[in-house]
C-alpha cells in the first residue's frame, strides 16, 4: 500500500524578509503618528540597513541570499551618499535661483539651494556698513557677481567640485579658498557648495 | 541540520556595522563629509584583497570546492 506523504515545506526567506520589513516600518510609523517616537528621517536609510543586515545575518542559515546582499548594497551606497550630503538639511529645493540684492536688508535672505544652479547678484547692491552674505548648495552651482568698485573677503568652500574666485580656479576635493579683493573689504561672503562650483567675478 | 552561509553571514554583518556607524552618523556623534566617501574604494580594494588571501590560503577539505 502506499503511503501519502506531505511534501516538505519550503520556508519563503524573501516573503518573511519583505512582511518583517512592512511590520517594523508600518510599527515605526504608527507610533511616530501617534506622537509616541520622534524619528528624524535621516535615521531611517541606516536603520533600513540594520534591517537588511540582521535579515542576510538570520538567513544565512538557510543558504546563500544575493538578492539581500545586492539590497544592502544599494541601501548602504544611497545611504552613504545622503549622509554626506544632507540635502533635506540645506533646503531651498530644487531649481535654478536667481536673487538680485539692492539694499543690506536684502543679504539677510535665506540664499540656500539642495540642487541646481543658484545666481547672486550684487552688481546693483549698496552696501555702505559692514555686512556677510552666506550662501550654500548642495549640489550645482553658486555664482555670485559683484560690481566692479565693491572690495570683498571671501570664504568659499567645496567638498568635491570647483572654485573660481574672479578667475583663480581650483579644483578638486575639500577645497577651501579665502582671500580679500579690494581694499579694507565691508562685504563678506561666505560661499558653500557640497558638490559642484562656488564663483565669483564681477 | 542547517548550515551557515558564511560570506550571507558577513555581508549581513558588515550592514549592520555601518547602518550603526551611519546611525550614529544621524545622531550627529560624527560627521561624515562628501570628501570622506575617496576612502571608500581603495579600502573595498584591500577587503576585497584580504578575503582572496584568506580563501587563497584556506586548504578545501575532501569535496569541498
Amino acid at each position: 500500500m502506499a503511503i501519502a506523504h506531505e511534501p516538505d515545506r519550503v520556508r519563503r526567506p524573501d516573503r518573511i524578509v519583505v512582511g518583517a520589513a512592512l511590520i517594523v516600518t508600518g510599527a515605526v510609523w504608527l507610533l511616530e503618528r501617534a506622537a509616541v517616537l520622534d524619528v528624524s528621517p535621516a535615521l531611517v536609510p541606516p536603520l533600513v540597513l540594520i534591517g537588511v543586515g540582521a535579515v542576510a545575518m538570520v538567513t544565512s542559515l538557510d543558504g546563500p541570499h544575493p538578492a539581500l546582499v545586492v539590497l544592502g548594497l544599494t541601501v548602504g551606497v544611497a545611504s552613504m551618499l545622503l549622509a554626506a550630503i544632507p540635502l533635506g538639511e540645506i533646503g531651498g529645493g530644487v531649481g535654478d535661483r536667481y536673487h538680485q540684492v539692492v539694499t543690506e536688508e536684502d543679504l539677510s535672505e535665506s540664499f540656500r539651494l539642495a540642487v541646481g544652479e543658484m545666481e547672486i547678484d550684487l552688481t546693483d547692491a549698496l552696501i555702505t556698513g559692514t555686512a556677510t552674505l552666506t550662501a550654500k548648495v548642495g549640489i550645482g552651482s553658486l555664482v555670485v557677481v559683484v560690481p566692479e568698485e565693491l572690495s570683498v573677503e571671501v570664504r568659499a568652500a567645496s567638498e568635491i567640485g570647483e572654485i573660481d574666485l574672479f578667475g583663480a580656479t581650483a579644483s578638486g576635493t575639500d577645497l577651501r579658498r579665502q582671500g580679500s579683493f579690494g581694499a579694507s573689504p565691508h562685504l563678506t561672503l561666505d560661499l558653500t557648495t557640497v558638490v559642484g562650483l562656488v564663483e565669483v567675478r564681477r | 541540520m542547517t548550515s551557515l552561509h558564511r560570506s550571507t553571514f558577513v555581508w549581513g554583518a558588515g550592514f549592520v556595522l555601518v547602518g550603526i556607524a551611519l546611525a550614529l552618523e544621524a545622531a550627529a556623534v560624527w560627521a561624515l563629509r562628501v570628501s570622506d566617501l575617496r576612502i571608500v574604494v581603495p579600502a573595498l580594494l584591500v577587503l576585497g584583497g584580504v578575503i582572496l588571501v584568506v580563501r587563497g590560503a584556506r586548504t578545501p577539505l575532501d569535496g569541498e570546492p
